[in-house]
């Protein structure tokens, strides 16, 4: 039986490209941390930012399932920047 | 003026079901949503997929009909969509699309509780996992086959870090792993 996303999660892609190195979204990228969060940990969302530079920043009470828990201010969150983003 | 459509580049362990809440939320608020569904999650046959699998899904299968319709599309990159999300969003903001005379485009990205993958990374060097399951030695991952709703599929679940040394939990039952489906081609400017 084979997880259906492994060779997805173990690869890397062939395009050598991160959003946020691109000056077509500067201004426009955003993160939201969740606090409780046990796999994007406060020392991963640390580095995070450090490599990527990205300053617009939210942290939210919640932990990684944003799927599930939290929508309401990760929905809240999510708007406040697409407000910021148009401007 | 209409809101930009949110696209939820979806984890690696969710089906696009379990965004239902998140997806209520925004559309309380006046943005449509689409929830993505990658081949990691979908394929019949896991060892075919890869990154840019998912990534040429976002693209023709998610964004190409949005921005053939001149939507402007924000992306929310949810953990694993945090890699296959950002790749897809080359070349796709509405700054150039403009330049180019085209209408919308992607106007903004939020990473969420998301690896924000470099360039050339794959999803476990983000999270600076080093082995996976398989050699009993896990530094962060624990690996879990779970049946969701009426149907078997298979997703990885990140969990709480596993102490070293512990065995990973397998369930090993027989079921097929997702569906055998492909991913949709649609006909696209961006099929160059």
């Amino acid at each position: 039986m084979k997880p259906c996303s492994v060779s997805a999660i173990a690869t890397a892609t062939s395009i050598l490209y991160a959003p946020y190195q691109d000056p077509a979204y500067e201004g426009k990228i955003a993160f939201i941390g969740m606090e409780d969060d046990h796999i994007i940990t406060a020392e991963r969302r640390k580095a995070y930012l450090e490599k990527s530079g990205i300053t617009l920043v939210r942290n939210l009470k919640g932990g990684h399932g944003i799927d599930l828990e939290s929508t309401e201010e990760v929905a809240g969150a999510v708007v406040g920047f697409v407000e910021g983003f148009g401007k | 003026m209409t809101n930009p459509t949110i696209a939820i580049i979806s984890g690696a362990s969710t089906v696009p079901e379990l965004y239902a809440p998140l997806q209520s939320a925004f559309e309380t608020k006046g943005y449509p949503t689409v929830v993505t569904e990658p081949p990691s999650i979908t394929s019949a046959d896991a060892t075919t997929v890869t990154l840019d699998t998912d990534v040429e899904y976002v693209r023709l299968s998610v964004l190409a009909p949005l921005l053939a319709e001149g939507k402007d599309v924000v992306l929310l990159l949810h953990s694993y969509g945090g890699a296959y999300g950002a790749a897809a969003a080359q070349g796709l903001s509405k700054t150039q699309r403009l330049g180019n005379g085209e209408k919308g485009g992607v106007v903004g990205i939020v990473y969420a509780a998301s690896f924000v993958v470099e360039p050339g990374q794959n999803a476990l060097e983000a999270l600076a996992v080093t082995d996976l399951a398989g050699s009993g030695i896990v530094p962060g991952v624990c690996i879990h086959i779970r049946s969701t709703l009426s149907r078997m599929k298979c997703s990885l679940i990140l969990t709480s870090p596993c102490r070293k040394n512990q065995e990973p939990s397998y369930s090993h039952q027989p079921a097929r792993c997702g569906r055998p489906s492909r991913p949709k081609k649609v006909q696209s400017a961006l099929q160059r």
